[in-house]
């Protein structure tokens, strides 16, 4: 019989087949491949990529806390109320690391999308910079002489202590240094980001020198490597050891920063969306009331390039009343921001090609 | 259902599916990686289907029957490391080499043919299933397996 020797030939090719674990691992490693390549194709998720990092709002004032965006489709509805030309938003990171309500916002960063919304500019404020922090009443803070990142505490303690109160005074204490009024904020947890990077495979990050972790003896090499995400938070938590230390540690998270928007620009909607969720309630944005995939469509073509600019050349240091502050250059720093405010910081960033960081990717 | 729990029950399966569809172990791992892939990246989709594991054996199925069909470039992509031959070991013996013309010619049926007659006489399965996994009308199936058999009964001499 014709079926019986066609059971047999089946059966007997049985021994044929091999394991399947090497086949799984491939498999899932293949996935997390793809999945990050198709961003490129996607816009939308790069531009969500930006906008989640950044994620908006302004100042603070409807800060929605603690819940990850609800999941959308791939199509964002109809342009909404974002303003057009130029957009500023303010990100902010924060280390808890043991201590969950005297938070400082170590990681201060700037993130300008200029009206041609073609690429995002990540400017890193050094947290030991001067200001001078305005009166709060919210939080029954009288103002004074700070370094930036006292702003955040100031604002986020107190009668009232929230996250809100801490973004909405940090920006008003950037008033003075930038001139600018934010579109929307954003607040990650260090945790949070950990969570995130796993979610999304993991971050590629380039060193021009070796770095090792005074945290957990961890050697970072020279040159290109993906980091997943407890690696890379142990990489931006470094600044012992690092010539010039906090700004060092700055400069790194910026460069982590650049490369978490790389590979969410590799993502689609609903996968970036996922990765976002991964933050819990790590990951708090203020949009000002501009729905998230609204925002996303605008900025989709911004998130496939990003740039980080560092205010971190020519900075002074001073001491007042017993503290040392760093300064920035006021004529670099005026012009730096002149040109955010005026949208051309592309053109005035040729002419200060030392500014830019360069090495990613 | 999870993707993990999935993969922990049915992927050694599929594989065994995959290599009585194509004959050939490369091939097969070939068109799981791919099919599971897909799986992998669109698994909230597939977790929705009334049989997640039927669905991804008519993913699987679909995918060998278009194999190759596909781009140039697709090709390439896909065969990073070029297929070497596993060799089969059944020359101890020439009785063992004549029931392997029965492979080697399922290896020459048109492709429905062949996933017909896994489903039937491997994966033992109803011809409404069969119909359900290949996409097609019943009669449709009946006529494959009885053309593949009526092939296989008058072209099975001398042929490998």
């Amino acid at each position: 019989m014709i079926e019986e020797e066609l059971r047999a030939a089946f059966a007997r090719h049985e021994e044929l087949v091999p394991d399947a674990g090497p086949l799984r691992r491939t498999i899932e490693r293949l996935a997390v491949r793809r999945r990050r390549r198709r961003l490129v194709v996607r816009a939308t998720g790069a531009a969500l990529a930006v906008l989640t990092i950044v994620a908006l709002p302004s100042l603070g004032r409807d800060l929605v806390g603690a819940r990850p965006p609800a999941p959308v489709g791939d199509t964002p509805g109809p342009v909404g109320q974002l303003r057009p030309g130029p957009l500023d938003f303010l990100v902010l990171g924060l280390d808890r690391a043991g201590d969950t309500d005297h938070a400082r916002a170590d990681t201060i960063i700037v993130a300008h999308v200029p009206a041609s919304r073609d690429r995002v500019y990540l400017i890193a404020i050094p947290r030991d910079v001067g200001v001078q922090i305005p009166p709060y009443a919210k939080s029954g803070y009288p103002g004074g002489l700070e370094k930036i990142n006292a702003a955040y505490f100031f604002g986020s303690s107190g009668r009232a202590a929230n996250v809100a109160g801490g973004v909405e005074l940090t920006a008003l204490a950037l008033r003075d240094l930038t001139g600018l009024r934010f579109d929307g904020a954003a607040v990650v947890e260090f945790e949070a980001l950990r969570r995130v990077t796993d979610a999304v495979g993991g971050v590629r990050m380039c060193l021009d020198r070796e770095i090792v972790s005074v945290h957990t003896q961890r050697v970072f090499r020279v040159g290109c490597q993906r980091l997943d995400g407890a690696q890379a938070l142990d990489l931006i938590r470094q600044r012992r050891g690092l010539p010039r230390g906090d700004l060092d540690r700055l400069g790194t998270a910026q460069d982590y920063l650049a490369a978490l928007a790389h590979e969410f620009a590799g993502l689609g909607a609903g996968d970036l969306f996922e990765a976002l969720g991964a933050a819990g309630g790590g990951l708090t944005v203020d949009t000002r009331g501009v729905p998230l995939p609204e925002l996303v469509f605008q900025l989709r073509g911004a998130a496939g390039r990003v740039i980080g600019v560092s205010l971190m050349t020519d900075l002074r240091s001073s001491t007042r009343g017993g503290v040392s502050f760093l300064q920035p250059d006021p004529a670099l720093s005026h012009g730096l921001f002149d040109a955010v405010r005026r949208d051309a910081l592309g053109a005035w960033l040729a002419a200060h090609p030392e500014l830019v960081r360069d090495g990613q990717r | 259902m999870e993707y993990e729990e999935f993969v922990n029950e049915r992927l050694a399966s599929l594989l065994r599916y995959a290599v009585m569809l194509t004959g050939d172990v490369h091939t097969a791992q070939d068109v799981v990686q791919e099919t599971m892939i897909r799986v992998h990246l669109n698994w909230r989709r597939v977790a929705r289907a009334d049989s997640p594991e039927r669905y991804v054996r008519r993913m699987l199925t679909n995918q060998y029957l278009d194999w190759r069909r596909g781009s140039w470039l697709r090709r390439v992509l896909l065969h990073a490391d070029p297929p070497h031959a596993t060799p089969v070991l059944y020359d101890h013996a020439q009785a063992a080499a004549d029931r392997d013309e029965v492979w080697c010619w399922l290896a020459r049926l048109p492709r429905q043919q062949r996933a017909a007659l896994v489903l039937r006489y491997y994966e033992g399965l109803p011809d409404v299933e069969i119909a359900d996994v290949l996409g097609c009308a019943v009669g449709t199936v009946r006529a494959y397996i009885s053309r593949a058999l009526a092939t296989l009964r008058t072209e099975l001499v001398g042929v490998c």
